[in-house]
């Protein structure tokens, strides 16, 4: 031990004291039988009892469960057999019945060289299991906390990761729309240049047929024209509309009515013919739809066709051979009728006058037919090019003098006139061409002029343009009706537009077509320059100049 | 006595026709054209007409049409003697309600004759 004052124990006992007092340990002084002699006031609060209930009591009885009385008194009795002191745990009882454990430290006190008691000071194990405990709870919550914040923060970084990924394929695809945007604008741009080259090429086409063509909208609106339009129909507009073409046309069709039959049926709509003027066209609206399988149309086309020619040529194929062999037959049915009746009614029954009409129509039928064979064989020859025109050179004044000397006394018979009026510069032109067949054509107009004209009487007259000389015919006869204008140089062609209606005339229907291969023959040019039904017609053909290299 | 009207404007033929039938001891009247014809149809009523096709002024058919239309000339027998002969006007004739169909150039008077006079006994 080590060698202490007495007056430095007294002032560390004094100092122990007040510390066991004041800490949160627990002290406890007991005799050597075991006699509470202190017990500090911390044991006491952790215990439940008061001091005055534990001084002078049995701390085994007291405070140590039954389960180790033994054990514990063992080890305080071991504390007075060696001199040093030493520690061990074991559990004391609280007032409630409940345990602490206790861990020891163990002092023995000496009092006249005698081992008296023990002080002891003992720490709680409990409360630090406990403490450890709670730490570790908390810990463990700590983990939790840890753990979740992780989980957010970890979840947090999720979106930001996937917010800038969208940033980045927000900013991609921009980049990527930037360059759709050029790419479909570039495309856009090749596509309306190719659409403007298909215009183009569609518009020249389009105007390159000989059809009227025009493109309306649903209201009858113009859109698109093509210049064979104006020229069938003789107009220039501007724009073009159903309204229009309904204005011009009106006399012959309601352009109107068929649009709007086509767009309410949605069908097309065919006028496969009517006059126009003087000549015969068609109309044909077809309605335009979006698609083949679509019922929604958005405008129509509109043909209008020029079809006089074609109608000219079907008429004469199909009515060549019918007029022909009813021309051919009618006056050889007159002659053989008439020669059955000499036959079978002979002289005697027949009164003179009888006779001589019958004698007289054998007469004008062969010789009919004798000119209509001659017509037939002339055609054939034009037309094969066979004929053999004589060039010569003369003034056109005494060929119209010498053919109007010819038909005086016809003219006189129907109570006509036919004045031929002169003209100076002409009378002095040289004309190079065949005198007969020149004769042959005035006689041809002048015929015709007689033969329709039953007041008033004929004018020729002639004029000089440029190299050409132009002889006319007009009458005051009965004129020819629109239709058949375009006509009128066709083979067979008379002037009634219906083949089952025919003239007086007994022609063969020749005579024109005649006259204008024999003066396109020679160079020149007939045409009807006017004609107005019960007023009158105006024929003309040109014949060329003579030049001075040509004698 | 009978009486038959002759539609017809070749002149040649017409004056033959008149004859012929005047001397098989028909009562004649003539016409020279489609509406003439017509009109004498409808004011004379023949027992019988002969009509031509091709005509100025109203075609055979038309006559045709017209008569048959017409209450009063309705049954009166039409025959068409024409130079036309193609199976299409003939048959258009027959459609129109022609009793007969005789083609000028085939056919000699005594036909012309027999064939009339059939039609007048039935």
């Amino acid at each position: 031990m080590i060698q202490i004052e007495n007056k430095t124990k007294d002032l560390i006992n004094e100092g122990m004291f007040s510390l066991s007092e004041s800490m949160d340990l627990l002290v406890v002084g007991l005799r050597r039988d075991g006699e509470i002699f202190y017990i500090n006031p911390y044991l006491c609060k952790v215990t439940g009892y008061t001091r005055e209930e534990l001084i002078t009591k049995n701390w085994f009885k007291v405070f140590v469960p039954d389960r180790s009385i033994e054990n514990v008194q063992k080890a305080f009795e071991s504390l007075f057999v060696s001199t040093t002191h030493k520690d061990y745990i074991n559990a004391i009882k609280t007032k409630t019945g409940g345990e602490l454990e206790v861990d020891w430290n163990n002092t023995t006190i000496i009092e006249d060289d005698e081992l008296v008691g023990t002080i002891s000071i003992g720490v709680e194990i409990v409360p630090r299991n406990k403490i450890f405990n709670r730490l570790k709870e908390v810990k463990q919550e700590y983990a939790q906390h840890e753990k979740e914040l992780e989980d957010k923060n970890n979840f947090l970084e999720d979106s930001k990761r996937a917010m800038l990924n969208l940033l980045e394929d927000s900013k991609k695809l921009e980049e990527e729309l930037l360059l759709e945007k050029h790419s479909v604008e570039k495309r856009i741009l090749e596509r309306t240049k190719e659409l403007r080259e298909e215009q183009a090429k569609l518009l020249a086409a389009i105007n390159s047929v000989p059809l009227g063509f025009m493109v309306a909208d649903p209201k009858g609106r113009g859109i698109l024209n093509n210049n064979s339009l104006e020229t069938i129909l003789g107009k220039t507009e501007k724009t073009w509309s159903v309204e229009k073409l309904d204005r011009i046309l009106k006399e012959s069709v309601s352009v109107n009515t068929s649009f709007e039959t086509c767009l309410k049926d949605k069908k097309p709509v065919e006028i496969k013919e009517f006059l126009f003027n003087t000549k015969y066209l068609s109309l044909y609206i077809a309605p335009i739809f979006i698609s083949p399988l679509s019922d929604e149309f958005i405008g129509a086309i509109i043909l209008i066709s020029d079809i006089t020619e074609a109608k000219a040529v079907e008429r004469s194929k199909e009515e060549f051979i019918t007029i022909a062999s009813h021309e051919l037959r009618t006056p050889l049915s007159a002659i053989r009728g008439n020669v059955e009746l000499l036959k079978k009614y002979p002289e005697g029954n027949i009164n003179s006058n009888d006779y001589k009409e019958i004698v007289t129509d054998i007469h004008e039928s062969t010789v009919r037919l004798i000119d209509l064979v001659n017509d037939f064989l002339k055609t054939s020859k034009l037309e094969q090019g066979k004929m053999d025109f004589t060039k010569e050179v003369f003034t056109i004044d005494k060929v119209i003098q010498d053919t109007c000397k010819e038909f005086q006394q016809q003219i006189n018979k129907k109570g006509l006139y036919l004045n031929y009026q002169p003209d100076e510069v002409v009378s002095k032109t040289e004309v190079l061409a065949d005198v007969e067949r020149v004769r042959e054509v005035l006689i041809n107009l002048i015929g015709n002029s007689l033969k329709f004209t039953d007041k008033g009487g004929i004018n020729v007259s002639v004029s000089k343009e440029q190299n050409f000389i132009k002889v006319s015919v007009s009458d005051t006869g009965k004129g020819i009706p629109k239709q058949t204008q375009s006509l009128v140089f066709r083979k067979f062609q008379q002037t009634n537009s219906n083949i089952l209606i025919r003239d007086y005339s007994q022609g063969s229907g020749l005579g024109l077509y005649i006259s204008k291969l024999i003066v396109e023959g020679m160079g020149g040019k007939i045409q009807l320059e006017r004609s107005k039904e019960n007023i009158g017609s105006t024929f003309s053909f040109t014949l060329p100049v003579c030049t001075q290299n040509q004698v | 006595m009978n009486k038959i009207l002759i539609i017809e404007d070749d002149i040649s033929m017409l004056n033959m026709y008149e004859k012929l039938f005047t001397y098989e001891g028909f009562t004649v009247s003539i016409a020279e054209d489609g509406e003439k014809g017509t009109q004498k149809a409808i004011e004379t009523l023949p027992d019988i007409v002969l009509l031509d096709i091709m005509m100025p002024k109203k075609s055979g058919f038309q006559v045709l049409e017209d008569l048959k239309k017409e209450e009063k000339t309705k049954n009166i027998p039409i025959i068409l003697l024409t130079n036309l002969s193609s199976e299409s006007v003939i048959s258009e004739a027959y459609a129109l309600g022609a009793a007969g169909y005789l083609v000028k150039s085939q056919t000699p008077n005594d036909e012309i004759v027999a064939e009339v006079k059939k039609y007048l006994k039935s």
